[in-house]
């Protein structure tokens, strides 16, 4: 029964493919959608300014000293400016786990990259919110 | 005249003649230049009022325009997409996106960049058969769309089919015939040996795939007692071929598939052994041609399969007869393509096996069953196909 037997399988690859005709296709389409991460992605930090008490144990903890604190910017009674220098940083949440006032978070937003290298440094107009600049490619404005 | 001799030549009356001998010169020179235009214009007239009769209007815009010419082109150049997009599907991708919505100018693009690049024509190649054979591979290849029944209605009272023969399936097979021969000399043409490989390979495929898929046709020729395309389609106006010979339907669109050289028999252009198989010194425009060729040949055999198995424009009676014609020409499209990304390459005697071993004992077998059923069940048969 070879002839049948082959038979059999070519309907069964038949029936394979012409399901995969109605199926999602598994590529995202990057720029314009983007896939959905975990909720406790290790991405880019958020800094929230009104809990933060310029402790420093952040700065204190980081491996690779991608941190810097600047104590004269002051925008509340104890609070201070972060500037994290996504250069260095691992992304290994030490930073988080040492902050004990709920000021320092990750996000679960990684792409991060940026033509400029100065660019990678996220001064605390870039750390403290989760908008950015709309990116522009041939003529379509995406993000 | 005083003291003078009468001068034979009146000088002075030839000075007066002059203005008429120019007027006569230019009426000359009018009179030529006239007579042309009149030709000339009298050919326009001639066309123009040819063309003007109803009749012959229509049937210049069903050759050029609608069920003709510009019309198989542009399903062409939406077959490259659908094609390209249900691959890309199949295989879990998108398939072309970024120029037009859904990628559907990508085409275009596609064909702009082709045409753009140059034209490489090697030294070794004949040059005069290597320019010409694209375009004639090409011509071949949408020359049978005449014969494709759009319409219930034949051409004669004005129906939307283009023109019939009553040989339009043999003359139909002779052009598809013509098309690996084709690939055949382009490969000798060619002057490379992975060119002259594929032509080969492409003659292997038709030597395969033609018999079993002109005793697939028999069937539908016998039923309908008629060898033109449009009487075969007309004959399953009661009930389709494709439930009398369905083996035969399968093993047409295999043999078709093989014929055309696509996958799982795309030995012809296998990429990863023959560079490109024949097409691979064929370069820009050259290349859009033969690229263009393929994917035509793929929507002729469609476009057969509709005609002879699937009722060609028989169908939903409150549907026109290209409507019809086009929605089972799209389904059939769509599991052509199927077919065609399911499987893969098979070698060449596996291909020859295959098809000879078979595919040609299956065709011949439906076409004998359904000879017993005519001859030993005409009470059943023969209401069936609206004879009785």
């Amino acid at each position: 029964m070879g002839f049948f037997s082959v038979l059999g399988d070519c309907f069964q690859i038949l029936k394979h493919t012409f399901r995969q005709v109605f199926k999602r296709p598994f590529t995202y389409f990057y720029p314009f959608e983007d896939r959905i991460y975990p909720e406790r992605t290790r991405g880019r930090h958020i800094h929230v300014r009104e809990n933060c008490t310029a402790c420093a144990q952040c700065v204190r903890i980081c491996p690779v000293v991608a941190i810097r604190m600047d104590k004269e910017d002051k925008m509340y009674e104890k609070d201070c400016a972060l500037y994290f220098d996504y250069t260095r940083c691992i992304f290994c949440g030490l930073c988080v786990q040492a902050c004990r006032f709920e000021a320092l978070f990750h996000t679960p937003v990684v792409d991060l990259s940026e033509g400029d290298r100065d660019d990678l440094i996220y001064g605390p107009d870039k750390i403290e919110t989760l908008d950015r600049d709309p990116l522009k490619w041939r003529g379509r404005r995406f993000r | 005249m005083i003291g003078g001799v009468m001068l034979q030549f009146d000088f002075f009356a030839w000075l007066a003649g002059i203005p008429d001998w120019i007027l006569g010169v230019l009426k000359w020179i009018y009179g030529i230049f006239s007579y042309v235009f009149h030709w000339i214009f009298n050919v326009f007239t001639w066309i123009w009022t040819t063309i003007f009769i109803p009749k012959n209007f229509m049937f210049l815009f069903r050759a050029v325009i609608f069920p003709g010419l510009i019309f198989v082109v542009m399903a062409l150049i939406w077959a490259v997409w659908f094609t390209r997009k249900l691959w890309g599907r199949i295989q879990d991708r998108r398939g072309p996106l970024h120029m037009g919505k859904y990628g559907g100018l990508q085409l275009f693009a596609d064909a702009i960049k082709l045409i753009g690049k140059e034209t490489i024509i090697p030294d070794k190649a004949k040059r005069w058969m290597f320019r010409f054979l694209p375009g004639l591979l090409l011509v071949i290849v949408l020359l049978p769309f005449a014969f494709i029944p759009w319409d219930t209605v034949s051409a004669v009272d004005g129906g939307w089919a283009i023109s019939d023969l009553n040989v339009s399936l043999v003359l139909a097979f002779a052009f598809l015939t013509a098309v690996p021969v084709i690939a055949l000399l382009a490969g000798w043409v060619s002057g490379s040996k992975y060119t002259l490989i594929g032509g080969f390979r492409a003659a292997n495929n038709q030597f395969a795939a033609e018999i079993p898929m002109i005793i697939s046709t028999i069937g539908c020729a016998f039923l309908a007692r008629s060898l033109s395309i449009f009487d075969i389609s007309m004959a399953q106006s009661s009930l389709w071929f494709a439930i009398l010979l369905p083996i035969n339907l399968a093993t047409f669109l295999v043999a078709a598939i093989a014929s055309v050289g696509v996958f799982p028999f795309d030995a012809p252009v296998a990429d990863s052994e023959i560079i490109f198989g024949w097409r691979t010194e064929y370069t820009g425009i050259y290349f859009t041609l033969t690229y263009f060729a393929e994917f035509a040949e793929q929507m002729l055999y469609s476009a057969l399969i509709v005609a002879l198995f699937l009722g060609g424009p028989n169908g939903l009676p409150f549907l026109p007869g290209p409507v019809n014609f086009i929605i089972k020409f799209l389904i059939t499209f769509f599991f052509f393509v199927l077919v065609s990304s399911s499987f893969q390459r098979l070698r060449q005697d596996q291909i020859v096996y295959f098809c000879w071993k078979y595919l040609l004992p299956l065709a011949v077998l439906n076409v004998i069953v359904i000879m017993f059923a005519v001859v030993y069940l005409p009470g059943l048969m023969l209401p069936l196909l609206g004879v009785g």
